[in-house]
């Protein structure tokens, strides 16, 4: 099942992408300081928009500011194009632009995500935009912001460590499995946002650009286009992904993210691709034209 | 050895809050391996004094020099913040008066000791908890606790926790700002002999403010006495105490209670 | 033999300011010079100065004029003016001081007590514990206590220790405020030999010794000190 929007539902009375074109410049001038200096946090003037705070307000301003008629427009939640958040975000964006949206990572130029980064590996010229609950990752070690933005500054992020320590000090291997933090461009200390650190190494030397948006922390930051994004471990602990045992029992794929999916009230399981459009792509490539 | 460069040079140190001096025109030296007490009441000055030599609160006059491990004077209010932190968190350490102060409630008290050598680079998780343990040992702890969280130990446990979180990286020079103060008197004991054993073992260089008379004389190889300010009187800790030349100095030692 | 301190004009007061101000003089231009082998006993009616004297000596108390030379490292030092680090030298290598009562840290067991001033010295640990435990042994000190810190000891006891630390690292001046005040016999007998036996090799000692055995048996010379004030 496939859903895409025309330009024949656009709503009238509203800006081009629904912010006015000031408000676009300013986040706009934020993008390019951020992507000058990649994994800094570049505050921006958040504005209130038509969702709660934590839908992902700080994704939809980026997304606001940079699409155009000609793009074609993809959002994702957990991976997934059809659950409520992705249904409607694209749904505003359809209505506000009209421009074409789609579920394929490959035909869109703008992907908006929330916890996952595609199977399907990005190319030059797309651009994915990440939504961002808590963009500060030194928060849980020093609570004053003036103290981090000194420490970003100073490049003091040793005692980033203490926190992979306490993992293994605790579970005998670093547990944490999604925020995971990274290094970019050797420099800046930056949190990836939600996604599982399954999908950390797509973002080194990424050829699409990438951008971050936090709506109620009022920050933005992004990763250029072939940029080292390195993510932080220890020696003897070195950084590994999730692996499964089971592949995904709808298309088979052994290298995907997987969910877990509950099937009914007696516990029966499934694994499946999290990212429905590289399962459903995979399905449709093992028994073409069903339709 | 009477030619040796001292570690710490304090050159007509000053600081004001508004009108109130709180340090006026101080001076005085610190050789390695030395132990050095400030002594006077609350409000005299000296914490400020400790404050501003640690490169924790900038003078207002006068110049603090230091001679880093790579044998070059630095004057710490000159050098850049990024270098000031590396000094405070490599050749120094920092014993507070509450270990609140001075330790993460949050992690545990392994990684309380190993995150100044991750915040100079360590990284091999193997190492760090080897160091950690064996820290733990010096200090007198119960290795065995090393993955609880610091808020399960007592007051003393804490305050020797705090000292090891800061000597893990072998500083040269360690302030303390009254390391005793809010111990039971055995638990007091213990620390000053754990203090005085590391600080010999180790050829730590010291400076101790306190208002104990009895910390000063267990530690410190020499003694200031701070009133209003000023410092009134300085020289070996023995004499000072034993033989006080300054009207203030007598009434301090008068006042307390048999050292 | 060479003189290892030479004292001249040596004068101290107290000054009370808690008091008023008010003015005591102990010690008025004191003089006295001693050479190594020397065993020099100070005397005097009570409140002559005999204590002040040795802690003028070992810079514990401040000169207020005169000075108080130590020969120390090929030189001398005038203990009235030197520097505090200059004064802990001559502490550490030349000289030792027995105070009446011991005063040491909570919990440091005795043979620590009595190590440390060798171990500062560079002696080798393994060669510092023989050391003090030879000491122990000729001051009766049973080796039940050798590992207890002292202050639950008796007063002889805790005045073996203060002797055993001293003597243990065989300084070139001895100075011995009562050494035998709070001994018996056996172990007066035990200190009267180590005393000998430091000026056999060459040591200086100067002592306060209340006990006229222990003095005559010590004492190459006798130095009378007056109250300052009252003239001769």
């Amino acid at each position: 099942m496939r859903i895409s929007t025309s330009a024949a539902d656009t709503m009238e009375g509203y800006n081009f992408a629904y912010l006015d074109e000031h408000t676009k410049r300013m986040i706009r001038r934020a993008i390019l300081k951020a992507i000058a200096i990649p994994g800094y946090q570049v505050p921006f003037g958040s504005r209130e928009m038509p969702l709660p705070y934590g839908w992902g307000t700080g994704g939809i301003q980026v997304t606001a500011a940079i699409i155009g008629p000609d793009d074609v427009l993809k959002v994702i939640d957990q991976g997934s194009d059809d659950t409520t958040n992705a249904v409607n975000i694209r749904r505003f964006f359809a209505r506000t632009t009209g421009v074409k949206t789609t579920e394929r990572t490959g035909e869109a130029t703008i992907i908006q995500t929330r916890h996952r980064i595609p199977e399907t590996p990005l190319r030059d010229g797309q651009i994915i935009v990440y939504q961002v609950p808590i963009p500060e990752m030194l928060r849980w070690l020093e609570p004053r912001e003036a103290e981090t933005r000194k420490m970003h500054a100073l490049g003091e992020y040793g005692a980033m460590h203490v926190k992979l320590y306490e993992d293994i000090a605790h579970h005998g291997h670093i547990a944490a499995t999604y925020d995971y933090p990274v290094i970019v461009n050797e420099r800046y200390l930056m949190r990836p946002s939600p996604i599982p650190k399954f999908d950390n190494p797509k973002m080194h030397m990424n050829p699409a650009l990438q951008l971050f948006g936090a709506g109620r922390e009022k920050r933005i930051y992004a990763v250029p286009p072939y940029t080292a994004v390195r993510s932080l471990d220890f020696e003897d602990h070195p950084f590994e992904t999730q692996r499964w045992e089971h592949a995904c029992e709808l298309c088979g794929a052994t290298d995907s993210f997987l969910d877990e999916v509950i099937m009914d009230d007696r516990g029966k399981r499934m694994f499946v691709c999290s990212d429905s459009d590289y399962c459903l792509a995979r399905r449709e490539k093992q028994q073409p034209a069903v339709a | 050895m009477m030619t040796e460069t001292p570690l710490l040079e304090i050159q007509n140190l000053g600081y004001r809050y508004g009108q109130r001096a709180a340090c006026v025109d101080i001076s005085f030296d610190l050789f390695p391996g030395e132990v050095l007490a400030v002594v006077g009441e609350s409000g005299s000055g000296k914490t400020t004094l400790l404050r501003c030599i640690s490169g924790q609160l900038r003078p207002d006059t006068g110049q603090v020099l230091f001679q880093t491990r790579a044998s070059e004077t630095v004057d710490v209010w000159a050098i850049s913040e990024s270098a000031r932190r590396w000094l405070t968190r490599t050749d120094w350490g920092f014993v507070h008066q509450n270990p609140r102060d001075g330790l993460r409630a949050d992690v545990s008290a392994g990684a309380n000791i190993g995150e100044r050598l991750m915040a100079i680079g360590a990284r091999h998780y193997g190492n760090i908890r080897e160091e950690a343990t064996a820290w733990m040992n010096k200090v007198e702890l119960d290795t065995a606790r090393i993955d609880e969280s610091p808020s399960a130990f007592s007051g003393g446990m804490q305050q020797r926790l705090q000292i090891a979180r800061n000597l893990v990286s072998r500083p040269r020079l360690v302030f303390m700002d009254e390391p005793t103060a809010g111990l039971d008197v055995s638990v007091q004991a213990r620390l000053l002999d754990l203090l005085r054993g590391l600080a010999c073992d180790l050829g730590l260089a010291a400076v101790i403010v306190t208002h104990d008379l009895a910390v000063a004389r267990l530690l410190a190889h020499r003694t200031l006495v701070m009133n209003a300010g000023r410092v009134v009187e300085a020289g070996l800790t023995d004499q000072v105490l034993d033989d006080p030349q300054h009207p203030y100095t007598q009434l301090l030692v008068s006042s307390a209670l048999p050292a | 033999m060479k003189n290892i301190i030479e004292i001249n004009n040596l004068s101290k007061y107290f000054i009370l300011h808690t008091q008023g101000g008010v003015n005591i003089p102990v010690l008025e231009a004191v003089s006295l010079a001693a050479s190594g082998g020397e065993c020099v006993a100070i005397v005097g009616s009570s409140g002559a100065g005999k204590s002040t004297l040795l802690k003028c000596l070992y810079a514990n108390y401040r000169a207020q004029a005169g000075s108080v030379r130590v020969r120390h490292r090929d030189g001398w030092v005038d203990m009235a003016r030197a520097h505090p680090r200059e004064i802990l030298d001559v502490r550490r290598h030349t000289m030792g001081y027995v105070s009446q009562f011991l005063r040491a840290i909570p919990r440091v067991p005795a043979i620590d007590i009595v190590m440390a001033p060798l171990l500062a010295t560079g002696t080798e640990p393994d060669k510092a514990r023989v050391m003090a435990q030879a000491l122990f042994e000729r001051l009766n000190i049973a080796p039940r206590l050798w590992h207890l810190p002292p202050a639950t000891f008796s007063g002889g006891e805790q005045q073996r220790i203060n002797i055993a630390r001293a003597f243990a690292p065989q300084p070139a001046v001895l100075l011995l405020d009562e050494p035998t005040a709070a001994l018996d016999e056996a172990n007066r007998n035990a200190v009267v030999e180590l005393v000998r036996e430091a000026l056999r090799r060459g040591a200086l000692l100067v002592g306060i010794f209340h006990d006229h055995a222990v003095r005559s048996a010590v004492a190459t010379r006798i130095f009378q000190l007056r109250p300052a004030g009252v003239p001769l």
